[in-house]
């Protein structure tokens, strides 16, 4: 017994030794083969990009097919790792805390960059000092939609039975400071609507109700609302963008309903932690306007109802602070989140 | 009427009918109780605590977590009415002991405080060490403790099972597990 | 007949050569996947859909279908063998179904779950194929009203889940709904309990929960007992296989178990975990011997089996009808549609029959699949406890660890996670009942949501509980369950006592 233990032992050993000689060997071969690329420039290796929402969500759609196109212009693997949470804190934390060399990027959205940092006040992070926003990708226009048993057919006509009804209407959303509920809260601010909030657990729930008329309007994106519209329940009242819908020609925009100011939507851009290379921001720049003006990824986005808008990294940062002020207002006004 | 019908009965009275409650089981009755009740506490201050937000349904954030910290009181009260039961039928009757097995086990307690301890460190390395290598020592560790007279058992167990998660799901399944200091 | 012809076609897509392919491989991979701890049906999709990238529309939902079922039945594998539900469809699975291997019977109880499943699932499918459209507006007669009654007859399992000492299975329920209130309040936006922690906005989650509680504070309690010496090796004792007598208890379960779970997987709304809670309660209540659930009852394995797969099917009628997913699993199903370029709802079954009833016809094919496949594994599978303790109980802790990273790659869940297995040491120790916390933190947090966005809707209106037929039905059901525990014993008692009397 003790000679087989002996002989155990040395074994295991030996082995171990084996284990981390290999260990050893294969960092510094790795230092080696990453130090000799380096002067070849970027990109390097795989690219991160990290999406603040579950796979399955809108964020996650644009960002798989922006991946997809990007990972064929730039040369390398474009890899999507999904770390959720509410407010993307938690994907912008990390990105944040990344190096700045361009592999690791955010796939940054209204949630995470225009509404969380006005939202939420306590954050770890700069949301404009601390990124390089590189470019934003595409815009999803928001539409106001209500039940069809509801006599309007127009937005005015809505109002007047808001008016008209003691208590006024109830509006949906997708959750407490999300986009439907701001735009929501934006239309009541312009247009003096009396209108509660009903926030849901997502926008499934939140259109289930608004289909069974428990409550009355809702405003959301194309995909949540395209399925019961055209199924008759749900009735398009206005587009909040500058241009009406392809799908829906005949529904005017706010604008042309008579009432500006009520825009939104939920955008997506890129983004990277602070002091990212210029050369390699300008190129980053370059390759994603080249994918977002392909016709198969327009196609794509506008299949859920999304419109490339292909801005630089100045732009976007001006686009993010627009959204930033309009929203804090929002937020101040209907006094509809604490924090 | 026999036992199991006794535990058919609307269970008011102390656990193990048959039985007298040993002293040690007192104790942790008693420490379980002062337990439900500092955690009922805690959570009434801090929901006593959350502000009103100005903006609301007609309940609130506030109303709900207020029934269930008292419900938690409840409970304290409810517990703290068995263990008095207890203590009288201790005196009262001459049944023999029950077999401990809420006994306090100092050796089983430091071993759970060890194999704690011990997987945190795990999850603390996981992310720099990369999964494979720190799986394989996390293995190892505990394996050589419960598994003691055969190491080299152990270490191809280890080594095994990481590689074997590392292919499964991070080749064949595109699972995302960190690399750490490994170059793949 | 319109949908017999639609189906027929249906299978003539879904037994082409390569979508059988697909289902085949969908299942194998999702069983694969399903069986890590923590990894549920939509969490196995959601991390297998990039892998259906580049193929062809159809047959990549059929494989994702595949996946589905896999995940669904990998689960159930390990809450049986060694008590760590893959997700919480098969916590109740794992009350009774671990009993079972304890007791010797793991076989039956592996060979069951798939029995239950597969003629579940099946069944499911067949009142999918007929009953989908006419079944379409009956997710929009459930609001949060109705959500709130029928969370509340939910609920109501936990009377029967409490054990002997009643505070004790109290303090368990009130501790679940405790932590269910951590988190950001739906209904007004404020953070509650989370000590300004990013990871905690979004609650605690379930499944971090369930592998805490029964996966890590099983493989404490059995490295102590194997320690002390006290290993019990769970060994096979008589047949694999059913016996005559556990083949007839389990008919019923499964029949009841399919209905339930069926329709209410048509509601939106974790439908598969409220199935298995509901069917789990209903054989309960309808048992001769009720005190003896949780000690290894095999219609608690068969009807919450029936429930889980059941309901995947139900779960499709509101995804393909209204384009509404009915929960998490059917969320991603709805994402993957849309990726390629499909839109569900009342539109699809009249553009697209050739998918819709394809779609369908592989549910039908993967199940019998999975039949094939898993039946056979059941040896394999019970020999897997035959392992060391010493070896394979620090693989469980491993794999726990691969199941809840590969979801959200957050470290802060493993921790939390290992938090909870304390907890559910400590909970083992005192003799705390586990259950009744892990439905409360289920059901808990909806109930509280659906109460108040009921009070919102109806303006404060305390009465809108009681205004619709569904409601109404649902709060007698709630009643009626929770007055069998007590007043049955009372019945006994007075039985037992009129008995005891001519005796003396």
């Amino acid at each position: 017994m003790q000679v087989e233990t002996v002989t155990e032992g040395r074994g295991l050993r030996r082995r171990q030794c084996e284990l981390a000689t290999i260990a050893v060997c294969a960092s510094i071969a790795t230092c080696g083969a990453g130090g000799a690329v380096a002067q070849t420039g970027f990109p390097k290796r795989p690219l991160r990009l990290i999406i603040s929402v579950p796979p399955g969500g809108a964020a996650d759609f644009t960002g798989r097919v922006l991946g997809v196109k990007l990972a064929e212009f730039i040369g390398q693997n474009v890899v999507i790792e999904n770390r959720p949470s509410a407010g993307g804190i938690i994907a912008s934390e990390f990105v944040v805390k990344s190096s700045a060399d361009g592999h690791i990027l955010l796939l940054s959205s209204s949630t995470t960059h225009g509404v969380a940092p006005v939202l939420y006040r306590k954050l770890n992070y700069d949301a404009i000092k601390d990124f390089t926003h590189i470019a934003m990708v595409a815009v999803l226009p928001g539409m106001m939609a209500i039940h069809s048993d509801i006599p309007a057919k127009t937005v005015k006509e809505f109002i007047a039975l808001a008016r008209a009804k003691p208590g006024g209407f109830l509006f949906a959303s997708s959750g407490n400071g999300s986009a439907p509920q701001l735009m929501g809260e934006q239309f009541k601010i312009v247009t003096g609507a009396p209108m509660t909030h009903v926030p849901y657990k997502g926008s499934g729930p939140a259109v289930q109700d608004l289909a069974g008329g428990r409550v009355q309007v809702m405003f959301d994106g194309l995909p949540s609302l395209i399925g019961q519209i055209k199924g008759g329940r749900l009735r398009p009242l206005a587009a909040l963008a500058d241009k009406r819908f392809s799908v829906f020609p005949d529904v005017p925009t706010m604008v042309e309903a008579g009432f500006a100011g009520i825009e939104g939507g939920v955008w997506y851009g890129v983004s990277g932690p602070s002091g990212i290379p210029r050369a390699v921001v300008d190129r980053l720049t370059r390759e994603i306007h080249r994918v977002i003006a392909q016709p198969d990824v327009q196609e794509r986005f506008g299949s859920v109802g999304g419109i490339a808008l292909p801005l630089g990294p100045k732009e976007y940062v001006a686009f993010i602070e627009k959204e930033n002020r309009k929203w804090a207002e929002v937020i101040r006004v209907s006094g509809a989140v604490p924090d | 009427m026999s036992e199991s019908d006794l535990a058919d009965l609307p269970a008011t009275r102390a656990p193990q009918p048959g039985f007298r409650q040993p002293r040690h089981a007192l104790w942790t009755a008693g420490g379980l109780l002062l337990a439900t009740l500092a955690i009922a506490s805690g959570y009434l201050y801090l929901t006593l605590a959350l502000p009103t937000p100005a903006v609301a349904d007609p309940l609130g954030p506030q109303i709900f977590p207020m029934l269930v910290s008292g419900g938690l009181f409840l409970c304290g009260a409810m517990m703290g009415l068995e263990l008095w039961r207890s203590r009288i039928a201790i005196r009262r009757t001459a049944l023999p002991a029950a077999p401990s097995e809420t006994s306090f086990d100092l050796r089983s307690a430091l071993m759970v405080a060890g194999i704690t301890g011990w997987t945190a460190l795990y999850f603390f390395v996981f992310e720099r060490v990369g999964f494979v290598v720190s799986t394989i020592v996390f293995l190892f560790g505990l394996m050589s403790v419960f598994n003691a007279r055969h190491p080299v058992v152990n270490a191809a167990c280890a080594t095994g099972f990481a590689f074997g998660a590392w292919l499964l799901f991070v080749k064949v399944l595109s699972v995302r597990l960190p690399s750490g200091i490994l170059p793949f | 007949m319109e949908a017999f012809g639609h189906l027929m076609h249906g299978f003539a897509v879904a037994l082409q050569p390569v979508n059988l392919a697909y289902v085949f491989v969908g299942c194998l991979l999702g069983t694969v996947i399903g069986v890590l701890p923590g990894i549920g049906p939509a969490a196995a999709i959601a991390l297998l859909l990039p892998i259906t990238y580049g193929i062809e529309p159809t047959s990549a939902l059929i494989m994702l279908a595949g996946i589905y079922y896999g995940a669904m039945y990998g689960g159930s594998t390990t809450s049986i063998l060694i008590n760590t539900p893959g997700e919480s469809s098969s916590v109740m699975t794992a009350l009774d179904g671990y009993q079972m291997a304890r007791n010797g019977r793991a076989g039956a109880a592996l060979a069951i779950s798939a029995i239950a499943s597969f003629i579940a699932g099946t069944v499911s499918v067949v009142l999918l194929s007929l009953l989908a459209v006419p079944l379409a507006g009956v997710a929009l007669k459930f609001g949060p009203a109705e959500y709130f009654t029928l969370m509340l007859f939910a609920m109501t399992a936990i009377a029967a889940l409490t054990g002997p000492s009643l505070s004790k299975g109290l303090l368990s329920m009130f501790l679940g709904l405790m932590f269910a209130t951590i988190g950001i309040d739906l209904q007004s936006g404020q953070q509650r309990y989370t000590f300004d922690l990013p990871e905690l906005q979004d609650g605690i989650g379930f499944i971090v929960v369930v592998v805490g509680l029964f996966a890590i504070a099983e493989v404490f309690c059995g490295l102590e007992d194997h320690l002390k010496g006290k290993s019990e090796i769970i060994r096979i004792s008589g047949r694999l296989w059913l016996t005559r007598d556990e083949w007839r208890r389990s008919v019923m379960p499964i029949v009841r178990g399919t209905g339930i779970g069926f329709f209410k997987g048509v509601l939106p709304g974790a439908g598969a975990t409220i199935a298995t809670i509901l069917s789990y309660s209903v054989e309960r209540m309808v048992s001769r011997e009720p005190q003896r659930f949780g000690t290894g009852m095999i219609e608690g394995v068969a009807g919450p089996e029936a429930a889980n797969n059941a309901s995947t099917g139900g779960a499709m009628v509101p995804l393909l009808t209204l384009g509404i997913p009915g929960s998490g699993s059917t969320a991603v199903l709805l994402a993957a549609f849309i990726m390629y370029g499909l839109q569900p709802g009342p539109l699809l079954f009249e553009k697209r029959p050739d998918l819709v009833w394809g779609l369908i016809a592989s549910m039908y094919l993967g199940n019998v699949v999975l039949l094939v496949l898993n039946l056979p594994l059941v040896g394999v599978f019970v020999r897997l406890l035959y392992i060391p303790i010493g070896l394979l109980l620090p693989m469980v802790i491993s794999i726990s660890a691969i199941g809840i990273f590969a979801v959200n790659g957050n470290l802060f869940e493993l921790y939390l996670a290992l938090g909870f297995g304390v907890i559910g040491y400590g909970f083992r120790k005192l003799a705390i009942p586990v259950a009744p916390l892990v439905l409360s933190l289920v059901l808990g947090g909806m109930m509280e949501q659906a109460f108040r966005q009921a009070m919102t809707i109806s303006g404060a209106d305390v009465g809108v509980f009681v205004r619709s037929p569904i409601c109404v039905v649902l709060l007698a059901a709630s009643v009626i369950a929770l007055s069998i525990p007590l007043v049955v014993p009372l019945f006994k008692r007075s039985a037992l006592i009129a008995a005891a009397r001519p005796a003396q």
